[in-house]
């Protein structure tokens, strides 16, 4: 009996060994010669920089090969992704919108990022990540994918302009009534309508943030349970879009319409002084400004008096899709990791103007004197860094956002012709929230 | 009926006239692909030709592989053309020469298919062409538009105007149908095939959302979805480049027009052409 | 039984089959398949889907956006199709103009018809673009395209023009095809060019009329997708959404599968009584035997 006893015990201990190592690490030949696809919506030139990207990883993993598409844009990108998936080849890894977050990840098709890092004990170093970055991708404590091109809106105005209007120029405008104080005084001077940005929801959702106000309920979007309400008919909607709006009724806000140049091609031509946009566009605004003999300058995005948030970042991160072999994920892993390292964000920053995700890519950018060739990045960077972290300034998530975008500019576009404010959010609100209802329906069958 | 010089300087002058308005997009377009970019931003607008034609038109190829896009662009047309004839002619011929069961509600259904374009069926296009593996692949852009309700309409037609004692004289010949088919119907067909390869070259050639969702690399793009993508640029738009794209794309198109004009006009007289 | 049709019983079908071959595989089934799910709620990544009866319809004609998208749509197929047609039929009579170098002006006027929607949109994009656009500084708006009824008016245009040579072509063959003792007799029993026109010329060319009034309607409720992504992308702000725009929108971008399979439904609904009413009011005059 007690032999039997000690034998029982012997093979409970080792097979407990086997147990216990199978379930530490998954057995993957990480040098094995493997091949994955990469599908990004970055069109132009900015093809070829990721190429060159790519490059430069497989040259460092030389049994990995990279075969790398544009597949058109962020919508394009995501639809062929889910039809593939559903063929079953979907490539590995692959582009999408922030604003896609939150269906990627209650889609099924997508593997966390933090779980493939302790799968294959490659650990992630996000505390070297921008605060804003990393917590916007964060859901429920786990990161899910890759930040890749990050932007945040920012305020670019015109220094000459300013100078002539009476104002400081080396100090913009922070809050909403020292902005349409600016705009009076610009408008003095002689700028018929001198502050824009483009008719798109991206900045109302930022007016949100920097009062550090939830976009939509249950914690913005990121707590347990899913989103069910947007919240923009309350105060702090309320507050911005009367801003936004009296500001256009008063003569002093361009309608430029929702397309991404026009705003910039206005203050390129000094017809307007100030506007929003990208924070991607520092390159592009000083060199159209300078081609004038204009200088310019930028700053944070305002706010109204006292209110405390900051802002949330938009662009897009690379996901990996569910259902490959442990080399193909390994393979995809490294990837995206590679992609976040210093080298390749510093190259990519300096080809698009995106931010690089980490701080320790800015310091370096810092140490080579970037900044002080370009002075106007670092408002930027800056911004970003002041944000304070909360659950809003993370930036809401949302499932129906692209619709919901939609809804809310097309109710913007109707108070520029004259519809009441409140009825506007408040129709804009309905609206949503039923499609909100049907979205947290279907994405649980 | 005589015209005085006067009424024929009107009509020249209007016929000028409704000429330039037609082409002037077109001519602008050329315009613009000269000029470099500050001068296509310019405002007042520059509207003289320039010479940066080199840097517009060899940018244009390069960004996008604008060859490899003409390429695929003129075999998908090409193969489509093809079958289309080859099928609406043996579906007009069965139409025109046969009685059978069925044969008005087989009629009708290819009627239907004039009212379900692209758009309205594409997610499940997608995904049977999808199982199929056919995705990015020419056969996922060849097969779904290979049969014809134009084709076959254009061909019954002109089937309907082939003097029926043809018909009865081969019968009493011996003559089977595919021999009547092929010796003697299908010589008379010429112009209206003619005209099915300008349309169908046209029609292919300047497909857009089926292409767009149903090819994902470089290898397969087709040259509609070069413009876009010319467009999509994100730095800003440098319409001398685009400018370019779009004249040379324009160009095969328009070259099957002019040459087969003739063919075109005569395959759509309804009546014969003897 | 026609007496100059051929006795084979089986090869008709046989030389059907290519044909309906592709049809069902392509056409049809994918066809049945997206109506089907606008009976569904569809779960956007998975597929899977259950059964909600016409909850998908009932959103549908409630949407405010939905209805003003049918009203858009409505007046861009009456601006593309009705000024389209009398435009080119006026060109068309200038056409048949004995003139020397007529054919010349023929192919000038007909080629934008070889040319791609998507092309007419790049083209007309620039000309009205407020950035640089021609038409800003000939006209002195510049907002053509930020503001929704102009942008509605430039896509018409576009969509117009690239259309005028299909229709020049069919009417100049329906013009020759007029008997021209008819016009004959007319001025004999001294009937000015005007009424000439009304009586003869264009009661012979209804039928051509009908005909392309048909397929002018089919042109501009689904042909001009790739038009209006290249123009405006539906915009500013959903203003030049036409029914196909916002099916594609529904689809591609918002994931709504079910509510996009009855819009779907809808037009195809829609386009079907269009041409059946087309039909039923000219349908003794369509025949050419």
């Amino acid at each position: 009996m007690k032999k039997l006893m000690s034998m029982l015990l012997v093979l409970f201990v080792s097979a407990s060994f086997v147990f216990a190592s199978g379930t530490q690490e998954a057995a993957v030949d990480a040098d094995a010669p493997v091949t994955i696809q990469f599908w990004h919506a970055m069109s132009g030139d900015r093809i070829d920089l990721i190429q060159g990207i790519v490059d430069d990883f497989m040259a460092e993993n030389p049994n990995i090969t990279v075969e790398v598409q544009y597949s058109g844009s962020y919508d394009d990108t995501l639809n062929k992704v889910t039809s593939a998936f559903k063929a079953g080849n979907a490539p590995h890894v692959f582009h999408s919108y922030e604003i896609g977050t939150l269906g990627l990840i209650k889609s099924g098709i997508t593997v966390a990022l933090d779980d493939l890092a302790q799968k294959y004990d490659e650990p992630i170093d996000w505390d070297a990540f921008f605060g804003p970055i990393e917590s916007y991708y964060k859901y429920q404590g786990l990161h899910y994918s890759m930040p890749f091109n990050t932007s945040s809106p920012l305020v670019y105005y015109n220094k000459t302009l300013f100078k002539k209007a009476g104002l400081d120029p080396e100090n913009p405008p922070q809050t909403y009534s020292a902005i349409r104080d600016a705009a009076i005084a610009l408008k003095k001077s002689g700028i018929d309508t001198p502050i824009t940005w483009n008719l798109n929801a991206w900045y109302f959702e930022q007016m949100h943030y920097l009062q550090d106000a939830p976009y939509v309920n249950n914690q913005n979007g990121r707590g347990k349970e899913l989103p069910t309400k947007i919240l923009i008919n309350q105060k702090p909607g309320k507050i911005a879009l009367d801003w936004w709006i009296q500001m256009y009724r008063d003569g002093l806000f361009m309608d430029v319409g929702p397309g991404w140049s026009n705003h910039r091609a206005a203050f390129g031509a000094g017809e307007a002084a100030m506007i929003m946009s990208s924070s991607s566009d520092v390159n592009l605004l000083t060199k159209s400004l300078s081609e004038k003999g204009w200088e310019m300058g930028t700053g944070y995005l305002p706010r109204p008096e006292g209110a405390k948030g900051g802002v949330a970042i938009g662009g897009g991160s690379l996901w990996i899709t569910d259902n490959h072999t442990p080399e193909e994920e390994l393979a995809a892993l490294k990837l995206v990791k590679y992609i976040s390292s210093d080298k390749p964000q510093m190259a990519w920053h300096k080809g698009t103007g995106y931010f690089p995700v980490r701080t320790t890519a800015m310091d370096k950018l810092e140490k080579e004197g970037w900044f002080v060739d370009n002075p106007n990045y670092r408002k930027a960077f800056d911004q970003l860094l002041d944000s304070p972290s909360t659950l809003n300034t993370a930036g809401a998530l949302l499932g129906v956002f692209p619709d919901a975008r939609a809804i809310i500019e097309s109710q913007i576009q109707e108070c520029y012709a004259g519809k009441d404010v409140q009825k506007a959010l408040d129709d804009a609100t309905k609206e949503i929230n039923a499609l909100i209802a049907e979205w947290n329906e279907v994405i649980a069958y | 009926m005589k015209r005085t010089p006067l009424q024929s300087a009107i009509l020249h002058t209007l016929l000028v006239l409704a000429v330039l308005l037609v082409c002037a997009p077109v001519i602008m377009a050329f315009i613009i692909s000269s000029q470099t970019e500050t001068e296509v931003l310019s405002y007042p607008p520059k509207l003289t030709f320039s010479s940066n034609w080199g840097y517009n038109y060899s940018t244009a190829w390069n960004r996008i592989n604008l060859g490899r896009m003409m390429f695929n662009s003129a075999f998908i047309a090409i193969m489509v053309t093809i079958g289309k004839i080859i099928m609406s002619l043996l579906a007009a011929f069965a139409f025109t020469h046969f009685e059978f069961r069925g044969k008005q509600t087989l009629f009708f259904l290819i009627i239907v298919t004039l009212l379900l374009p692209v758009p309205v069926r594409i997610v499940a296009l997608f995904d049977v062409v999808s199982k199929f593996g056919w995705i990015n692949t020419y056969a996922g852009l060849i097969a779904p538009f290979l049969a014809s309700a134009t084709g076959t309409f254009l061909f019954i037609q002109r089937f309907k105007t082939v003097p029926t004692e043809l018909i009865d004289a081969s019968k009493m010949d011996g003559c089977r149908p595919m021999q009547y088919f092929f010796k003697i119907l299908l010589p008379l067909t010429k112009s209206t095939i003619g005209a099915l390869v300008v349309i169908e070259f046209i029609y292919v050639w300047n497909q857009y959302l089926w292409p767009l969702m149903a090819t994902n690399s470089d290898k397969m793009r087709v040259v509609q979805i070069g413009i876009k993508m010319l467009m999509n640029a994100e730095s800003s738009n440098n319409w001398g480049v685009i400018m370019a794209g779009v004249i040379m794309t324009m160009l095969p198109p328009l070259i099957v027009f002019f040459v087969l004009q003739e063919s075109f006009m005569r395959g759509f007289a309804l009546q014969s052409d003897k | 039984m026609n007496k100059s049709a051929f006795p084979n019983k089986y090869l008709p079908y046989v030389l059907l089959i290519p044909t309906f071959v592709i049809l069902v595989v392509f056409l049809f089934y994918p066809a049945v398949e997206t109506f089907r799910l606008s009976f569904y709620k569809v779960n956007p990544f998975s597929g899977a889907a259950r059964f909600a009866g016409l909850y998908n319809f009932k959103n549908l004609f409630t949407n405010p956006a939905y209805l003003k998208s049918f009203f858009r749509s409505a007046v861009f197929a009456v601006g593309v199709v009705l000024v389209g047609l009398v435009l080119s039929l006026l060109l068309a009579l200038l056409l048949n103009q004995k003139v020397k170098g007529a054919q010349v002006y023929r192919s000038l006027l007909i080629w934008p018809y070889a040319l791609s929607p998507a092309i007419a949109g790049a083209l007309f994009n620039f000309m009205f673009n407020p950035a640089n656009g021609l038409m800003g500084y000939f006209t002195g708006i510049r907002t053509w395209l930020t503001h929704g009824n102009t942008a509605l008016f430039v896509i018409i245009l576009a969509a117009m023009w690239k259309n005028l040579g299909y229709n020049i072509v069919f009417y100049l063959t329906a013009l020759r095809n007029i008997p021209t003792d008819a016009l004959e007799a007319a001025s004999i029993d001294g009937a000015g060019p005007i009424k000439r026109f009304f009586f003869i010329t264009f009661t012979f060319l209804s039928p051509m009329t009908f005909f392309l009034l048909v397929m002018n309607t089919i042109y501009a409720y689904f042909a001009s997708f790739g038009l209006i992504d290249v123009l405006t992308e539906g915009g500013p702000a959903g203003a030049t959404n036409i029914l196909i725009y916002q099916l594609y929108r529904d689809f591609f971008v918002n994931s709504r599968v079910g509510y996009a399979a009855a819009e779907s439904l809808m037009l195809f609904m829609l386009v079907v009584l269009l041409t059946i009413v087309q039909f039923k009011t000219t349908e003794r005059k369509v025949y050419y035997q």
